[in-house]
């Protein structure tokens, strides 16, 4: 019998070399992270730890890397290992250890030793050398000797003290000492970069899959340690915040309970939760929906439980209160979700007399409600008899009781009775209709519907100081409404005023226009905005809009700049969505007959929508955070006691003086906060501001913001999936 | 010499070909049509103008505008919309020429009674002195200089390894989920940056050099560059990604590993694209505002003890701008000195965008030319 199949072709398991230079990769990653973690004074490196100093650990650490560096070379060379090196390490590689070691031994000498600028003679010299010994060996020992020796080196000068933390050196034309404290880190840091790579590139055996895969670890390593620092910030600025954002919050468990089960209704509506169906980036997000659907359904559960056991929670501030009130607003929007998200369902089309009668019965219901609705609100009284809320709460029994009909009866049965009974769907959508009317009607005229415990109440049950109480006053906690009141009216005034403008020029430049002097100067002109410093934009509003519209900084001179900046980003998206409409399209549309503006109006503006709306929102997403132009052309209080009244304050008077029509609106032309401007205040209130308040200002800043950047993601991604279904 | 010629003729040609279909579509055209046309782009002009010079006339002739158009709209909606999209154009044309033309404008005073000399030459006598009336730029620019030079240390080289990661190393899924991440970290206001480097980076770091406290360059430089970042990656990425698929293919057809491919075949092609990206992120670097602002000294002198103590702090153009303008007597040489920072942040910036951009462009017309 032949053993032969014991075999394997490939070996996938790894030799043991193979596993020594994986393990020293890994143990170069943790030396890495743990260095880094010096920095954030998470790993004590000045201290002691059981008696040993903590850079003599890594001193150790380091040492032992740069020894298992060498070994990994030496077998490679005189081992039983089995790799494929090339006949030299290369250019790059000698050049760059030649300059580490010329840079390293200059320093050295001329520091720690202290012999004069002799010293960098030497370390030239010392640097020539390596490099070509680096050049000039076979790559297993090029690529490792080197990077062995000098990381061995900066181990000794850790273990035996000569580079402690106490140490400090003071180069030479500055006025800083440099620390041991942050020497150790830096370099243990950058040792470990080079022990990775050479291990790396050990692990594959050296040779060009060698190089390959000590180039990719070096690569994504890098890459990886950067982005964690960026998304180390987001975190840092939300623990810091999120608990003055949330401090006083008073919830009722109802309108929890309903936005929590709208926002899982949607979720279940619009994406995919099966992980098993879907491939790729799908799956993952399959995944993370999934899980956001349970943690739903968990919390909507649990709200439940507190409406059903009477119990108020209250945790770090935080109060959630058991009863199954809902605010009217929280209900219109999610009324109005459910309703958007059923729009293609629900049709019902009786053919029994039966049947048809009912309908109209509900329809009527529903009209008689809407109707005293509107008799209310015309006549400013509650009509507390025939008052909708009876109508909405009778609606709501019938729907129930045809709900419970509909459950119960067999389903061979049903062919008979579904002219009389309606489909459930279709009852889903009147329940939500009479939702929404019930809704529409507290929040118009203030009464409230039902009763203390259930029902609908026009305010009282979301009070979130923060973000609903002025930056300044009397015995209040001081919150972001005016900045936040600011920002939006901004964002709205930039985006009526920049979103035609931008739109208008790409249909002209992308269908009118042929290729000329002139589309190329607007090119030009785009991309130079679009690289504008914000704070020359803030000069230019200070020059040229404000002296036009009132001499004084106010929110309408912040719309017109920030409509200015918005102008390049939307018309940039909206260029590049209407190119990449096919040609196919106004072929076909103009093959019809369709003359060129109907074709645009009708083919090339829908069908580019995508990429204007997810334009659109990236651009808001930049203009919301934007602070610099405002100190100039908004300029506010620093701690505003109120918001700007825009609303309510147009003006509209007509006169002898051209032109005859006046409108104007008083609040517009003020001076105002916005939440980024508010973050700037208290920076420059000094040490009097509370820095609290700032964070917390500083995390709704960046939920507003990365908000609009999440939803065009969003948008992109639903837009993309729809146009491959 | 001829070619030039030809290219001249050419151009000519055409030129004269579209004035010539200009001309034929004002002749086809009726009367009513005409006039419309006419009026309106009389009005919207009139409008502009009389804006610009700050008559009460500019609402009422814009009123006119609006009348006429709705008119046009409901009479002659195929020319309307073509004009009026003809005029959205023209005005965002505009925007760039009005913004040079008034900050020039509110410089030349500055300019004219300093002397060009005196405010960017660094061989007199550097000094930014309000009381004095010394308003040199020499301060901020070495400001801006070594910010920029420490921020593009940061973002060149992590945000062309980034940008390679996300378009040659990382699977599918990883690049799937990177990329936006990086889109999502370009949108963090500065404003928050420079929140965190005023609350906890600078005190750090002057502990840990102990310097005195109030940002130094260094630091301003490091947080500036991972601002300048995710623009570094995006921009670079594009570049590595508008590389031919086929060209790639080719090299590893024929045995190459993907290192190599990388290596030899797509940062050549792309480099100009990369490039392009590492003068964008410059530009960013220097036109950052808020966050140097309110962690730097506005001490508006030169670097001590050397010009290139990176741990000393002065001031830069943008900073000097943002902290200025509230000091600032309007109609002041002082503030006039501000705008000459805004035109030279202008000029360098954009100048370094629009480069940037016709880099990008001519990169993708030799790639599709080599298709």
């Amino acid at each position: 019998m032949s053993d032969s199949y014991r075999t394997q072709l490939v070996d996938t398991k790894g030799t043991s070399y193979e596993q020594f230079a994986i393990g020293v990769t890994v143990a170069s990653f943790v030396a890495f992270v743990l260095a880094a973690g010096t920095l954030f004074g998470w790993v004590p490196v000045a201290g002691e730890i059981s008696g040993v100093p903590g850079a003599t650990y890594f001193g150790v650490g380091v040492l032992g890397l740069g020894v298992a560096t060498g070994a990994l070379g030496a077998f490679s060379r005189w081992g039983e290992a089995q790799t494929t090196p090339s006949r030299s390490a290369g250019l790059v590689v000698g050049v760059v250890h030649a300059s580490i070691w010329t840079v390293a031994v200059g320093l050295f000498l001329r520091y720690t030793i202290g012999i004069g600028s002799v010293s960098w003679l030497l370390a030239v010299a010392v640097g020539v050398g390596v490099g070509y010994f680096a050049l000039a060996l076979p790559e297993d020992l090029g690529a490792t000797a080197p990077t062995a020796v000098f990381v061995a080196f900066l181990g000794l000068l850790f273990v035996t003290g000569l580079i402690s933390p106490s140490w400090a050196w003071q180069p030479n034309g500055t006025n800083a000492t440099i620390p041991g404290t942050l020497v150790i880190p830096l370099l243990t840091m950058g040792g470990v970069l080079m022990t990775g790579w050479a291990s790396a590139s050990a692990y594959e055996g050296f040779g060009t899959r060698g190089r390959q895969n000590g180039a990719f670890v070096l690569i994504s390593l890098v890459v990886l340690l950067t982005l964690s620092v960026l998304v180390f910030l987001l975190a840092f600025v939300f623990e810091r915040g999120i608990m003055v954002v949330l401090e006083n919050l008073t919830l009722s468990a109802g309108t929890v309970t309903v936005l929590l089960a709208t926002a899982l209704f949607a979720l279940l509506r619009t994406a995919t939760v099966r992980p098993t169906v879907a491939n790729g980036t799908d799956r993952v997000a399959a995944f993370v929906n999934l899980t956001v659907a349970s943690l739903l359904a968990l919390a909507t559960l649990g709200f439940v439980l507190v409406i059903g056991t009477n119990l108020s929670i209250s945790a770090a501030s935080i109060t959630v209160e058991p009863t199954a009130v809902v605010g009217a607003v929280p209900g219109l929007i999610a009324g109005g979700v459910v309703f958007g998200l059923t729009r293609e369902s629900g049709e019902w089309r009786p053919e029994s007399g039966r049947g048809r009668s009912i309908r109209r019965a509900f329809r009527a219901a529903l009209l008689v409600a809407g109707g005293i609705g509107v008799l209310e609100l015309v006549a400013g009284l509650e009509l507390a008899v025939a008052g909708i809320g009876a109508v909405s709460v009778l609606l709501g029994g019938v729907v129930v009781a045809a709900l419970l009909v509909a459950a119960v009866r067999p389903t061979d049965e049903r062919t008979e009775s579904d002219q009389v009974i309606p489909p459930v769907s279709w009852l889903g959508r009147v329940a939500v209709t009479a939702f929404l009317l019930a809704c529409l009607r507290v929040f118009a005229t203030g009464f409230p519907v039902g009763l203390d415990q259930a029902g609908i109440v026009a305010s009282g049950t979301i009070d979130w100081p923060f973000i609903t109480n002025p930056s300044q006053g009397l015995g209040i906690q001081p919150g972001v409404m005016p900045a936040m009141f600011g920002t939006i009216w901004i964002v709205i005034g930039a985006v009526t005023f920049a979103v035609p403008l931008a739109v208008g020029s790409a249909v002209f430049l992308t269908e009118y226009a042929e290729d000329s002097i002139f589309t190329r100067a607007v090119d030009i002109a785009t991309n130079g905005l679009w690289s504008t410093p914000s704070i020359v934009f803030g000069l230019f509003g200070l020059a040229f809009i404000v002296p036009r519209f009132g001499n004084t900084p106010s929110i309408l001179a912040a719309q017109l700049v920030l409509g200015f900046m918005l102008l390049p980003l939307v018309l940039i998206t909206s260029r590049e969505a209407m190119k990449s409409v096919p040609d196919e399209y106004r072929d076909a549309s103009a093959a019809l007959g369709v003359s060129k503006w109907q074709t645009i109006r009708s083919v090339v503006v829908p069908a580019s929508m995508p990429g204007v709306i997810t334009g659109v929102i990236l651009g808001v997403g930049r203009i919301a955070g934007e602070t610099a132009p405002l100190l100039l052309v908004l300029n506010g209080p620093a701690f505003p006691n109120s918001g700007p009244k825009v609303l309510s304050s147009f003006l509209v008077r007509i006169g002898a003086d051209p032109p005859f029509i006046h409108v104007s609106n008083p609040a517009l032309m003020e001076r105002a906060s916005a939440l980024p401007y508010q973050l700037y205040a208290v920076i420059t209130a000094g040490v009097g501001a509370e820095q609290s308040f700032g964070w917390g200002t500083a995390l709704v800043l960046l939920g507003v913001v990365l908000g609009f950047f999440l939803l065009s993601i969003a948008t992109r991604r639903y837009f993309r999936r729809k146009l491959h279904q | 010499m001829s070619k030039t010629q030809n290219s001249v003729g050419r151009a000519g040609s055409a030129l004269q070909q579209r004035v010539d279909s200009f001309g034929r579509t004002v002749v086809e055209m009726d009367r009513t049509s005409l006039l419309f046309a006419v009026v309106q782009l009389l009005l919207i002009l009139g409008a502009f103008a009389s804006f610009l010079i700050q008559s009460p006339w500019a609402m009422t002739l814009l009123y006119a505008f609006l009348l006429v158009t709705g008119i046009g709209w409901a009479r002659r909606q195929e020319l309307t919309a073509k004009l009026l999209t003809f005029e959205m154009t023209a005005l965002t044309l505009s925007t760039l020429g009005l913004i040079a033309f008034f900050l020039f404008l509110e410089a030349l005073p500055a300019l004219r009674e300093m002397g060009l000399g005196h405010v960017l030459s660094p061989f007199g006598s550097n000094q930014w002195s309000v009381s004095q009336g010394q308003f040199s730029l020499v301060p901020m620019i070495l400001g801006t200089l070594v910010t920029t030079a420490v921020a593009i240390l940061i973002a060149a080289p992590f945000g062309v390894a980034g940008a390679l990661f996300i378009s040659e190393i990382a699977p599918d899924w990883l690049r799937e989920i990177t990329k936006p991440a990086v889109e999502l970290l370009a949108g963090i206001p500065s404003i928050v940056y420079g929140f965190i480097g005023f609350t906890i980076i600078n005190k750090y770091v002057s502990n840990l050099f102990s310097i005195t406290p109030g940002g130094a360059m260094f630091t301003i430089g490091i947080v500036i560059g991972f601002m300048a970042l995710p623009t570094v990656v995006s921009v670079a990425e594009d570049a590595l990604s508008a590389v031919p698929d086929a060209m790639k293919d080719g090299s590893v057809a024929m045995g190459a590993t993907d290192w190599q491919t990388m290596k030899s075949v797509s940062i050549p092609t792309a480099f100009s694209g990369v490039s392009a990206a590492v003068l964008l992120g410059v530009g960013r670097a220097i036109g950052e505002t808020m966050a140097a602002t309110v962690m730097i000294s506005h001490s508006r002198r030169m670097l001590e003890p050397t010009v290139y103590n990176v741990f000393d702090s002065t001031e830069t153009l943008t900073t000097l701008i943002a902290s200025g303008y509230g000091t600032a007597p309007p109609e002041s040489t002082y503030m006039s000195a501000l705008f000459v920072a805004g035109v030279l942040l202008l000029v360098i910036v954009t100048g370094l965008g629009i480069v940037s951009q016709l880099i990008q462009q001519r990169m993708q017309r030799k790639l599709r030319g080599g298709q």
